[in-house]
């Protein structure tokens, strides 16, 4: 009977420091991952953009991204981008708001060839995230994410990262999102009256997504605040 | 028969009502230009709604090229109610005022006399859709800026980069310009019949109005007439504004207004050539 | 030459027939004048002649060739004013005439331009706009693109419409001085005196058919009047009269007139006689020969 306790205990014990070993790498892991890009304080970059959204049709363009600590984004081009509101600003964020989410690490997974943690954000406060799953691998790097928001649904963000990634940041991140059905003011609508308005082509997804490649990485350049503000 | 179509633009040219046409324009222009530099954000915000829900748009929005097109989307009607109000008038205004009599009896036959005025409301049309162009476009760029152009269709959006644009607007507005032309012939036909003013107006007008709004309601006992409808194929311009482009419809809807205007054209001309001048 | 000649021509309008086989010829260098009531068919007649209408059958030839094949060089040698003269009132008279000079076949110089419009007695007032002009301007303007491209026939339907005294005999001198130029002139007129006075030929249209057709003077006597005596005593006026002059002119009598054909200076000499004679005379008056023709060849279209 004694033994049979003791088995227990023992067991307990053991589960009880797994779990507290497992919190206590969940956080280390993000630690690790904030530490790679901690030293950021800003960065700009080249970025080219490919979109595959249904009831949208853009052509590939090119751009510059601005980042600035702690939450100033801002893409700039020469035309028009369509960028989801889930953007890759987003996970740099969430990862540095260590009193709004608590990770918790849930398992492993293989991303990318990659071997990653799988780390789950929960919200502490009342937030449009309302869940995030990040697949971290041994480096820190976030090889795929899951953002969940109240607005916009989930996305999912997959980077990949190359020998020249410097402070975990991705050479390509692709990221797909759930699409609302558009609804166009009849009024303003160019094919009113038009032969073809009749003819509705439903290709039946409901995902879109936009890939990003990003180069020419420029770190702490100290960005003016008036790029993120000044106007096209 | 040069002489003929300088004297008949000439009569163009000095008519007041002529310049009606050019003032509307400008007037709508310039109005719909202050409108959106004072409020154009908002009233594209509108517009895009539904599409700032899922994205971040980031980029010149507001810029000539988009204003350019919603101002050609507006003046649909207008435009040709502002051609029909002089070339309706070119041969039922000389009727009324008794001038017909006066030309008809020269030495140049009825069929010059017929093509020398069709020619020249040829030219007055060119000149509002230049006008017209040069208004939008030009003007529009010089003070919005180039940029892509964002276009709404029912079942959702086309982003054409800038550099793609103005071949576009090109074909557009020689498009759009035989779509007046159709107006034009059919405004000309009624007023070889008529004896003033007025009804080529009026008939031209009716007729845009109540095939418009054939047009727009969707129900399938009409999707039989539409394509009868020269209404229908008017605002094909439009398409070139796709992606891709569906060059089938525009030439088969080209074509359809060549031969309506070959059929106008024609009836007005046999009309003219045989009728007896009583006025 | 014959310069207009017209041959049974026809034309109906639905069911209506305006002209029932219409036939005269008109000579060069002649007044030829177009009489009838209103509706008779001069003004389609006139229409037919500058292709404004196309006749429903017959022919017409100007200047000795066919109307229909050969058009454009019979017109470039007509001038015409059709019914009211209308022009373009926005523009100026200059530029009226300046822009009617491009339909004119031919080339017609500013100086031309400038010329007739003195002519007309338009000079001063050749930059205002048409319609400030009043209509006897107007009609000056319509007989200055008459005749600035030097027509050889000139056809003036009802030209003296809204003029005034002066105005109609404006006219009639400015229609004499084109004759003596050698132009061929036809002419409809309500105004009988003007016809009796100025043409050469004449024709009277009623209901579309030519009920008269002849040299005027040779149709009116031009020189006799119809003078109508109103006698005190018919019966004492006919035995004075047997044996004088005045016997072979008197064409009738009734119990209180007796009518004469006389030319007018004679009118004041047969009264003199009739006093002389104690005849008493309580009025005289006289219709010219030319109403009484067209009454008596139009009375039956009521």
């Amino acid at each position: 009977m004694k033994n049979k306790y003791s088995c227990l205990l023992v067991l307990a014990g053991i589960l009880i420091g797994q779990l507290t070993l497992q919190a206590q790498d969940a956080k280390a892991i993000v630690r690790q991952t904030f530490k790679n890009f901690a030293p950021v304080l800003d960065y700009s970059c080249k970025a080219s953009f490919n979109f595959d959204i249904p009831g949208l049709n853009i052509d590939h363009i090119d751009g510059t991204i601005f980042y600035k600590r702690p939450n100033k984004f801002r893409v700039r081009s020469n035309g028009i981008i369509f960028l989801p509101k889930q953007n890759p600003n987003q996970i740099l964020n969430i990862i540095a708001d260590t009193l709004t989410f608590l990770p918790v690490w849930i398992g492993k997974q293989t991303v990318n060839n990659t071997s990653c943690d799988i780390i789950q954000l929960v919200p502490l406060k009342d937030v449009d995230i309302v869940a995030a799953k990040l697949y971290i691998d041994a480096k820190g790097y976030v090889q795929q994410a899951q953002i969940t928001s109240k607005e916009n649904g989930t996305a999912n963000v997959i980077n990949t990262f190359d020998a020249t990634s410097k402070y975990a940041m991705p050479a390509k991140s692709v990221i797909s999102f759930d699409m609302k059905k558009f609804k166009v003011p009849k009024m303003v609508a160019v094919d009113i009256n038009s032969k073809s308005s009749t003819v509705k082509k439903d290709t039946g997804k409901t995902t879109g997504s936009v890939s990003i490649v990003f180069s020419a990485y420029q770190f702490n350049q100290k960005i003016a605040d008036s790029v993120f503000t000044e106007k096209d | 028969m040069i002489k003929l179509i300088y004297a008949e633009l000439f009569k163009i040219a000095s008519k007041p009502r002529s310049y009606l046409g050019l003032l509307a324009i400008t007037v709508i222009v310039g109005l719909i230009h202050l409108a959106m530099l004072s409020d154009g954000k908002n009233y594209l915000d509108f517009i895009f709604s539904t599409f700032s829900q899922t994205f971040d748009i980031s980029g010149k929005i507001l810029n000539g090229n988009l204003i350019a097109f919603i101002i050609l989307q507006m003046l649909v009607v207008q435009m040709p109610l502002l051609v029909a109000f002089v070339t309706g008038d070119i041969i039922s205004g000389e009727s009324a005022g008794g001038t017909l009599r006066l030309l008809a009896g020269r030495p140049f036959s009825r069929t010059q006399i017929f093509f020398a005025k069709y020619i020249a409301s040829a030219v007055y049309t060119a000149v509002l859709i230049l006008w017209l162009g040069i208004l939008s476009l030009v003007v529009g760029r010089l003070l919005f800026g180039d940029g892509d152009m964002m276009v709404l269709k029912s079942d959702g959006l086309t982003v054409i980069r800038a550099h793609d644009i103005l071949w576009r607007y090109g074909i557009a507005f020689l498009i759009a310009f035989l779509s007046l032309m159709l107006i034009a012939s059919y405004s000309f036909c009624i007023s070889a019949f008529a004896d003033n003013s007025i009804t080529p107006i009026v008939i031209c007008m009716a007729t845009i109005i109540i095939f418009t709004i054939i047009g727009t309601l969707e129900i399938p006992f009409f999707d039989y007439v539409k394509p009868f409808l020269f209404t229908t194929h008017m605002i094909v311009w439009r398409n070139i504004f796709y992606q891709p482009i569906d060059w089938s419809e525009i030439t088969v809807s080209m074509a359809i207004m060549v031969a309506y205007i070959v059929g106008f054209t024609g009836v007005a001309w046999y009309h003219f050539k045989t009728k007896d001048i009583l006025s | 030459m014959k310069i207009i000649q017209i041959n049974h021509l026809v034309k109906t309008f639905n069911s209506f027939t305006a002209l029932s086989g219409v036939s005269f010829d008109v000579n060069q260098g002649e007044i030829y004048g177009l009489l009838g009531p209103n509706g008779a068919g001069k003004s389609t007649t006139m229409r037919c002649l500058l292709s404004l209408i196309t006749p429903t059958a017959g022919s017409i030839k100007l200047f000795e060739k066919e109307l229909k094949t050969n058009r454009r060089e019979i017109l470039s040698k007509v001038g015409y004013l059709i019914e009211k003269p209308d022009f373009y009132g926005y523009l100026s008279a200059k530029r009226n005439l300046n822009l009617l000079a491009a339909y004119a076949g031919k080339k017609i110089s500013s100086t031309r331009i400038a010329e007739v419009i003195e002519q007309v007695g338009l000079n001063g007032r050749e930059n205002d706009l048409v319609k400030t002009y009043s209509h006897g301007m107007k009609q000056r303007l319509g007989l200055a693109q008459v005749i600035m491209h030097d027509p050889e026939l000139i056809i003036l339907d009802e030209p003296n419409t809204g003029l005034d005294p002066l105005g109609i005999i404006e006219l009639r001198e400015f229609i004499k001085q084109l004759k003596q130029q050698g132009k061929t002139i036809i002419l409809s007129s309500h105004i009988l005196s003007e016809i009796e006075l100025i043409a050469d030929q004449m024709v009277i249209i009623n209901q579309g058919k030519v009920v008269l057709n002849g040299s005027v003077h040779d149709l009116l006597h031009q020189d006799d009047l119809h003078v109508v005596f109103e006698l005190g005593a018919v019966e004492k006026a006919t035995s004075v009269i047997q044996t004088s002059q005045w016997l072979s002119q008197l064409e009738s009598k009734t119990a209180t007139t007796m009518v004469f054909n006389i030319k007018q200076p004679e009118i004041g000499v047969l009264n003199h006689f009739f006093n002389e004679n104690n005849v008493q005379v309580t009025g005289i008056s006289y219709r010219r020969k030319l109403e009484e023709l067209y009454m008596s060849m139009t009375q039956n279209i009521k």
